[in-house]
């Protein structure tokens, strides 16, 4: 199949199928593939350890401060939706749970209310 | 009255797709299918569908519903609690005309499987036998009526003609637990290479839309598991 | 379909060619499993717990000449970089790559992989095993 036809199949499946699972199969992807590049980001942020120990505390300092200390929040926020998902469809293909997949969701999604919670306390207070 | 708005789409005339609106004198208890029957004999005898049974049992008229892959057949224009009606064909298929698909990939998918009994012998005098925990270890796994459904709603059918698709791999189940088939591992082998059940990425769109309260989810995760351990023994041996 | 390329193809698959797509599955629902408890460890101890700034003094004072510490992070380093990747591979297959573009882009995945594992096991010693006030 063409990579175009591919796409327009993949956006016209997520318009025609408005349920839980696409929500989440379309934000695991997201999450995913941001990880994936944020792994990379945060490997070339703590390299300047190599030049002192100096360079890495005034690094550090830098990604901690203003902006960047409310985008951690995202962060979070991206890393436990990709956790809590990736361990939902785990759980349902291990344990053969597939009948209960919206229940997991729920589950899933209140762990993470219960986690972001926490984590706009630590951050905002 | 209820509003139809109906996929239209003739690739020898048409340069593209259009949605048509057709009123629709609604009466209790009226199927979509009704529906479509309705504007097909009084409005737009042009208009094209597939259907056979009208009992759920062919799976000739599923088709997107309101949102939804659904037999046409099967839904009451009531129950879908809306005043308008939009119809679309399955998706991942060529359209020959309206709502109606080419479905020889559908097909040739379940034939990659081999969806018979594989078995040299040596046979038994009569019939197989089979016990009644045999056949219920393969309760749900045969009631697919082939509709469609789940192949069009699976968004890895969708990037991947080649992907085997539910239907496909709920009777590669279906087969491999019949114990009186012997070609368990040339299936498994078919099931677990590219194109086959690792694809799934677990979207459950597939038991969502099963017209027959099916689980194809469920039998992917368990040959999944089947796939891992069969490739695990021959690692290790 | 004009030319039905793929009806009824019923060749068998050959043994070998199951190997790599079972393996990536299971190993990225495996790391995935580890990664969860790794990363969640991660996010408490340095976001949940950090109050006040993480500098180098801090990390040096946790984690200095601690084995265990370098153990953890040796596998979430190495496991992170291949969940990731891995998981960027099958979107990659998701989109039928041609043969060529198949292997370009494994071998840029490669690459980027022993990159960053290269990168991240001299930031991990920077970290644990330098001495005080060293120049690396």
């Amino acid at each position: 199949m063409k990579l175009s036809n591919a796409l327009s199949n993949t956006k016209n499946d997520i318009l025609l199928n408005p349920n839980a699972g696409t929500f989440s199969y379309v934000l695991h992807r997201l999450t995913g593939l941001a990880l994936a590049g944020y792994i990379f980001a945060h490997i070339i942020v703590l390299s300047a350890v190599l030049s002192g120990p100096e360079s890495f505390t005034q690094r550090l300092a830098l990604v901690q401060t203003g902006i960047f200390h409310y985008l951690e929040i995202g962060l979070i926020a991206v890393i436990f939706i990709h956790m809590l998902n990736g361990l939902r469809i785990t759980v349902a293909d291990f344990a053969n749970l597939t009948r209960l997949h919206k229940t997991l969701l729920w589950l899933s999604i209140l762990i993470f209310c219960a986690i972001m919670a926490v984590t706009f306390y630590v951050f905002l207070f | 009255m209820t509003t139809f708005n109906v996929f239209r789409y003739d690739p020898a005339i048409d340069k593209c797709p259009k949605m048509e609106t057709f009123d629709v004198k609604n009466e209790r208890g009226m199927t979509v299918l009704e529906g479509l029957f309705y504007i097909l004999e009084n409005l737009d005898p042009t208009l094209c569908f597939r259907s056979s049974c009208r009992a759920a049992i062919c799976g000739s008229c599923a088709m997107h519903i309101n949102g939804q892959y659904r037999l046409a057949c099967r839904t009451q224009i009531e129950h879908l609690k809306s005043d308008t009606v939009t119809v679309r064909p399955i998706a991942h298929s060529e359209i020959i005309k309206d709502l109606v698909v080419d479905m020889t990939n559908f097909f040739a998918n379940l034939e990659k499987i081999k969806p018979y009994i594989i078995n040299e012998g040596p046979f038994p005098e009569r019939e197989f036998l089979q016990s009644e925990g045999e056949r219920k270890g393969l309760d749900h796994l045969i009631d697919c009526i082939l509709c469609g459904c789940c192949y069009g709603a699976c968004p890895s059918a969708g990037t991947d003609e080649d992907y085997l698709g539910p239907h496909a791999l709920m009777k590669t189940l279906r087969f491999i637990n019949d114990p009186r088939d012997k070609g368990g591992k040339e299936r498994l082998a078919f099931v677990s290479s590219e194109n086959g059940v690792f694809r799934c990425h677990t979207v459950f769109n597939c038991q969502e839309v099963c017209p027959k309260d099916l689980d194809p989810s469920s039998a992917i995760a368990r040959l999944k598991m089947k796939a891992v351990w069969n490739t695990l023994k021959n690692l290790v041996s | 379909m004009e030319n039905n390329t793929s009806t009824a193809e019923k060749a068998d698959i050959p043994q070998e060619k199951t190997i790599a797509p079972t393996l990536n599955w299971f190993t990225q629902r495996i790391t995935g499993v580890f990664l969860a408890g790794f990363l969640f460890a991660h996010v408490v101890v340095l976001h949940f717990l950090k109050n006040g700034e993480i500098n180098f003094d801090r990390v040096f004072q946790r984690i200095h000449n601690s084995p265990l510490w370098f153990a953890f992070y040796l596998a979430f380093i190495i496991m992170g970089i291949y969940h990731g990747l891995n998981g960027v591979w099958s979107v990659i297959i998701d989109y039928n790559p041609s043969e060529s573009a198949r292997k370009g882009l494994l071998a840029l995945l490669w690459f980027f992989g022993i990159a960053a594992a290269i990168m991240g096991l001299f930031v991990l010693n920077g970290l644990i095993f330098t001495q005080i006030n060293p120049k690396l």
